[in-house]
């Protein structure tokens, strides 16, 4: 094969502009599903291995690709369907524009990935994202109606539609859901949508402890009102990695909530969590717009920062065993520990500091082992494919094959 | 040459357990479509191990295997229509556990939907899919069809409540896909298997998603003289940012068969009803309720009424739930199609199939969630009248093409089964299609598990 004559063809196809040349890697930027149909073709012909990414190509694929295929171009809503409450959009569009914008249209879409501000929406699909507001409004999968996708073999392929019930036959909307790029380019995205909320409100708890903040999630999850968002961080975790955490907000144990609804269901929902809360907390911070927005982005931050990315563990058991596991998690400590919870739905996401390797594989082990103690499991976050920890690894790669049958993805 | 296998059967799950009466093989040869068929050997099954032991016995001598719980199938997927092995999972019928302080409960595929209702019932927790034939299909049913129901708008459907699943592979092989805790983020095969229609693998346990109850609810009734006003109050509803639990519309054909039944003075001179409910939050709900009245009134609603008492509540659901089953006084059968359109065409095709009814002399009476724009139109008819029949294929095929050509799906809720399988052509692109026999042909190289249902495989 010849990258530079590869490279020419494709610029014939895509123009000059969207073909860049990267070490050994042709990275193309098309602008919709029929450009990536004849990219796929030139591949095939080529025997070029191929990766999708959302913007730029940083490298960080198990196999080296010869061509890499950016979805960045293709950015934009497509139709507002406010009749149906749904809309068309293209699948290399950022998350968080893609919120704000229809936002201010007066549409919800609620996952919330906290790495939306760099995001697209078809690698959320691709990776099953999801935010802390996932115990109540699902994943971003879940919000799929429809979608079209360039086959590997250069097929462009729609399914589903505009209905919110369709069961016309398998659902292959949602097995583009953890695919990680194996099944060739999600172009368009069908999803639906919801009214935006009448009122959204932001409060902060503080705590001498970590585990009081647990054991107030306990609390909230049983009291009647289950927060959209309840997440909780812990003072190391934030001096570790977010210097820009404002200092009135810093405690050991710190709750951050988010609530939604109706304006008269609002006060009300606030009241039942006061009370349930009881004499656990001593102050109710209702956190102003600026705040709110400030706060939740440096929790996003954190979430997506690489060092958290890499080191931490994410953990899941049943919320009425929230508080055990963390106080397990805190029995086998060592070096210093962040942890971030999400207390809706009991996620628990430990970071130990400050250890060498061998020790805090040692660590990681001993928590692991801990939480299997208590039923739950540890559960590997989704920003990667790794086929050693799927257990239908078979199963799963011969799935993957009916879609890219010559293998010619990588992942 | 089925003696062999019928001992081998035998000796998994017991002779009581294996039926080849002619009696028996009649009772397992139907669901709730009008075609019949007769399997060879009727088993039931009642352990994970048995049923992966028979999927081997078939395997082997390359019988067929049809899945079934309570055959009330709308698509007919669970007919054992290439004979062979008619595999019952209604012995499997345990919960077993419901843990509502964590949302989850754990059942076999046998337990009937309103009996997990029932064991929930005043924990304050519920089980939200809740398909009109509740009180007697299986949750292992529901899962192969991804059944729906009246509160989907809201609620969404089964797959949106499945954690995990157990499943016995067509070779026998057994696997947890997700589970309590949902799972990884891989590929997810847990939806893929919602709504596969039995022919991927065999459910044996599901992990479900549990919703605590709202704390407050109102229903309300509203009867137009026009379905078209009906349907575009629903529309008019959703765009106030109201996201009602249930919109479920009946028009006059429907209201006077739940009438001939029920007896709970619906108005018989009314074109359409509209049961319309709400749930959340106390305070929230009065003024919602003002805005639905107006969008009502708005679009020429002859009478508005909240239900006043739960007794009020429980008499319109129990008309909108034996409706179908009330038809059977107008005409010895009916043919309930499951079509789904964009909510803004609900208008329209409501009209449409008022004229196919007049072009086909055939009584086709409404009933919808009108919400989610899933429609099932019921033609009523005799079944030994063979014109009449043949006019209700042709009225079946046009409604199937015109929610098509309003940006529909031919099964919203039913599935593809028999049934629908000529038509699945017309609404997915040869390359679709070919993916989902790719799909089944990994699964299921054989061939042998629900054969002949959903597509074509050679």
């Amino acid at each position: 094969m010849n990258l530079s004559s590869a490279k020419e063809a494709l610029a014939s196809i895509l123009g000059q502009e969207f073909v860049q040349m990267e070490g050994q890697t042709l990275v193309v930027f098309p602008a919709n599903a029929e450009e990536i149909s004849a990219v796929f073709k030139k591949a095939t012909t080529e025997g070029f291995k191929v990766a999708v990414v959302g913007n730029e190509y940083k490298g960080g694929f198990a196999e080296e690709p010869q061509l890499v295929v950016s979805t960045s171009r293709m950015n934009k809503i497509l139709e507002v369907d406010r009749d149906n409450m749904l809309v068309i959009v293209q699948a290399g569009m950022n998350t968080a524009a893609f919120q704000q914008e229809l936002l201010e249209g007066g549409l919800y879409f609620p996952p919330d990935p906290m790495n939306k501000s760099t995001s697209t929406l078809g690698a959320n699909v691709a990776t099953r994202a999801a935010g802390p507001n996932e115990a109540s409004h699902g994943e971003v999968v879940d919000f799929m109606l429809g979608l079209t996708a360039v086959l590997p073999n250069g097929e462009i392929f729609k399914v589903g539609g505009k209905n919110y019930k369709n069961v016309a036959a398998l659902d292959l909307n949602r097995f583009y859901g953890g695919s990680y790029g194996r099944l060739g380019v999600i172009t368009e995205l069908i999803f639906r949508l919801l009214p935006k909320p009448e009122v959204t409100v932001s409060a902060f708890l503080k705590f001498p402890s970590v585990k009081d903040a647990a054991q107030v999630a306990s609390l909230l999850t049983t009291g009647g009102v289950i927060p959209n968002k309840l997440e909780i961080l812990n003072r190391e975790l934030i001096k570790q990695v977010e210097s820009e955490w404002p200092a009135e907000f810093l405690a050991d144990g710190i709750v951050l909530m988010e609530l939604e609804g109706y304006q008269e269901s609002i006060e009300y929902q606030k009241e039942i969590i006061i009370k349930s809360l009881g004499d656990k907390v001593k102050e109710f911070v209702e956190l102003s717009d600026e705040q709110a927005a400030k706060l939740w982005q440096l929790r996003d931050k954190i979430g997506t920062n690489p060092t958290v990315l890499e080191k931490q563990m994410h953990l899941a058991v049943d919320p009425t065993k929230l508080l055990e596991a963390v106080n397990a998690i805190f029995d086998v400590k060592e070096g210093s520990l962040g942890l971030a919870i999400q207390g809706s739905a009991a996620r628990l996401y430990p970071i130990f500091f400050g250890l060498d390797e061998d020790k805090e594989l040692q660590v990681k082990d001993k928590v692991q082992q801990a939480i299997k103690g208590l039923n739950g499991v540890v559960l590997r976050d989704g920003l990667d494919y790794n086929p050693e920890t799927n257990s239908e690894v078979e199963l799963t790669n011969n799935l993957f094959a009916i879609f890219d049958p010559n293998g010619i993805m990588v992942v | 040459m089925y003696e062999a296998v019928v001992a081998q059967l035998k000796e998994i799950v017991g002779s009581k357990n294996v039926s080849v009466s002619k009696e028996q093989l009649i009772n397992f040869g139907f669901d709730a479509t009008l075609p019949q068929y007769r399997p060879e050997i009727v088993v039931f099954a009642t352990t994970t191990e048995q049923v992966s032991k028979v999927m081997k016995v078939a395997q082997k001598h390359k019988v067929p295997v049809t899945p079934r719980g309570a055959a009330t199938n709308l698509s007919g997927g669970s007919l054992p229509s290439s004979g062979g092995i008619a595999l019952s999972l209604t012995k499997m019928n345990k919960i077993l556990e419901i843990d509502t302080e964590n949302l989850v409960c754990v059942v076999q595929p046998g337990v009937v939907n309103q009996d997990l209702q029932d064991a929930l019932a005043g924990t304050g927790y519920f089980y939200p899919p809740d398909p009109a034939s509740m009180k007697v299909c299986t949750i292992g049913g529901n899962i192969a069809e991804c059944a729906g129901g009246p509160r989907c708008l809201k609620l969404g459907v089964t797959r949106d409540y499945i954690l995990g699943l157990e499943v016995v592979w067509p070779d026998g092989r057994v696997s947890t896909l997700g589970g309590r805790f949902a799972g990884d983020r891989d590929l997810d095969l847990v939806r893929l298997m919602v709504g596969s229609e039995g022919m991927l693998g065999i459910v044996t346990k599901a992990w479900l998603r549990l919703k605590p109850v709202s704390e407050a609810k109102k229903t309300m009734l509203a009867v137009f003289h026009e379905v078209v006003d009906a349907s575009r109050t629903v529309s008019d509803i959703i765009a106030k940012g109201i996201i009602p639990l249930t919109l479920e519309l009946l028009d006059n054909l429907l209201i006077n068969c739940a009438e001939d039944f029920a007896h709970i003075g619906l108005p018989r001179d009314a074109g359409a009803i509209l049961i319309i409910e709400v749930d959340g939050y106390a305070p929230e709900l009065d003024r919602q309720v003002e805005t639905i009245q107006k969008m009502c009134e708005a679009n020429n609603a002859r009478d508005f009424q909240i239900a006043r008492s739960a007794e009020e509540v429980d008499k319109l659901w129990t008309a909108r739930r034996i409706v179908i089953g009330a038809v059977a006084r107008k005409r010895p059968s009916y043919s309930l199609q499951d079509v789904t359109v964009p909510r803004s065409n609900f208008p329209v095709i409501s009209e449409k199939i008022v004229e196919i009814s007049k072009k086909y002399d055939l009584p086709i009476g409404i009933l919808a969630h009108a919400g989610d724009g899933n429609l099932h139109p019921i033609a009523l008819f005799d079944a030994r009248d063979k014109d009449e029949v043949d006019r209700v294929h042709k009225a079946e095929e046009e409604i199937c093409q015109i929610a098509l050509d309003l940006g529909g799906t031919i099964s919203g809720e039913h599935g593809i089964g028999l049934a629908k399988m000529d038509f699945l052509r017309w609404q997915l692109s040869p390359a679709a299609i070919d993916l989902i026999v790719g799909i089944k042909k990994t699964i299921d190289p054989n061939n042998i598990l629900n054969p002949g249902k959903m597509v074509e495989v050679s």
